[in-house]
């Protein structure tokens, strides 16, 4: 099994995770070579950089801004998840790229800015399969690939004020068999598109070759794996400051604000625990 | 069905007032002696908690009725299929919340069958109360008005 966990590298190694906000933001996990210069950063810095979960995220502004993660090694199976922000006025980003040795496309995930707009998933071979989804909200892919041709995209997000929506399952079947993944790229990989003010940002990566991953626990934003009401205590403490450990941003609109209080209020009323 | 007037509360309280360490729950019942009953919750902040929560379970043989939130904002819902209810008064957001008794939530049960459940039938199950130097469990008590 191996992890992969975006942006908190120096915290992680130091056991600093869910202290005060005193490490920087890293990509020092992705031991490939980045494209662009991709930026590990918080809410706080200025820029702003969302976060989904934890204190750090990765933004990219313009296409080729990406880090990489060579761990993968000829694997005939493998899961990935990961978060991401669709912050595109306009176009296409690749926000996610597996390849094999050789450097070819194995899965391709990307964001078509539109009214609504998609994610597209591809895999040589096969016709991709397309999962609505609407500009600057934030969305957890998870994939789940064989090398014998298949892919199964997992899509939920742009959650709003109350429980979220039912997750979008596609399959992509009939792909060329025979392929391997050696490395995975995150954030604007490819594709030509112009930013929104944040730009795509993507959080929470993790890989593994079989075992199912699982999303976080949206709302909980004092990273108790639990939906109760000192998560809007942490969301106030954010509003002033002080950023939450867990899953502040409810509505998953890329904003933390009152409105998330208020989503988890509404949670809790609809005896919701993770969710 | 007896009646069971709820201004009083607050005098009852006062009775047993005691020094609060933590926020606390009161969770008060007129019907220890089975069959129908009210129940009122109460909350009394620590001078730091600033969001609350209360999840209560309920004996089997009541079956949930109603739900009514004493004050706006107040979540007072039933648990459905879990034999629980939910009170979480409304946040502080960045404020304390009142270390006045308060009640927040009424909620009306009945017996299943028309059998009696002892004591209040109601047992506290998940208590927070959250602030800015983290959260804790609040104090509790479920209290038999009918036997005071």
């Amino acid at each position: 099994m191996k992890i992969k966990n975006l942006a908190l590298a120096t915290a992680a190694l130091l056991g600093l995770v869910g202290a005060p906000a005193t490490f920087a933001c890293s990509i020092a996990a992705w031991n490939g070579t980045p494209g662009g210069t991709p930026v590990a950063g918080r809410p706080t810095d200025s820029p702003s950089v969302p976060r989904y979960s934890g204190q750090c995220g990765l933004r990219a502004a313009t296409s080729g801004t990406f880090v990489t993660d060579n761990t993968p090694t000829a694997e005939a199976a493998f899961r990935a998840r990961f978060y991401v922000y669709t912050g595109l006025t306009s176009g296409q980003a690749v926000v996610y790229r597996a390849r094999n040795a050789a450097n070819a496309d194995q899965i391709t995930v990307t964001y078509n800015q539109g009214s609504p707009g998609t994610f597209s998933f591809a895999i040589p071979g096969a016709t991709a399969q397309t999962v609505p989804a609407i500009t600057d909200r934030w969305y957890a892919i998870e994939l789940n690939w064989a090398a014998a041709g298949t892919l199964t995209a997992t899509v939920r997000g742009a959650s709003g004020q109350g429980a979220a929506p039912a997750e979008t399952v596609v399959n992509v079947t009939g792909g060329t068999a025979g392929g391997a993944i050696d490395t995975a790229q995150l954030g604007w990989v490819a594709g030509t598109g112009v930013a929104s003010a944040r730009g795509i940002v993507a959080d929470a990566y993790e890989s593994r070759r079989s075992t199912a991953i699982g999303r976080l626990c949206r709302a909980d934003a004092n990273g108790s794996n639990s939906v109760t009401a000192g998560d809007r205590t942490a969301i106030t403490l954010e509003l002033g400051g002080t950023l939450a450990a867990g899953q502040p941003d409810c509505n998953e609109d890329g904003n933390v604000s009152a409105g998330d209080r208020t989503c988890v209020t509404n949670l809790l009323a609809a005896g919701a625990s993770c969710n | 069905m007896k009646t069971f007037t709820f201004v009083s509360v607050a005098a009852i309280l006062a009775a047993f007032a005691a020094p609060v360490s933590a926020g606390q729950f009161e969770v008060w019942s007129d019907g220890a002696k089975g069959g129908n009953r009210t129940v009122i919750v109460s909350f009394a902040g620590d001078g730091h908690t600033q969001d609350a929560q209360a999840d209560i379970a309920f004996d089997p043989g009541l079956e949930f009725v109603a739900a009514s939130a004493k004050v706006a904002g107040s979540v007072c819902v039933e648990l459905k299929g879990k034999n629980m209810v939910r009170v979480v008064p409304p946040s502080g957001a960045g404020s304390a919340l009142s270390s006045k008794q308060t009640d927040y939530c009424a909620f009306s049960f009945r017996s299943r069958g028309g059998k009696a459940v002892a004591g209040t039938g109601l047992t506290v199950s998940f208590t927070e109360c959250a602030g800015a130097s983290g959260s804790s469990n609040c104090e509790s008590n479920a209290i038999d008005v009918s036997e005071k």
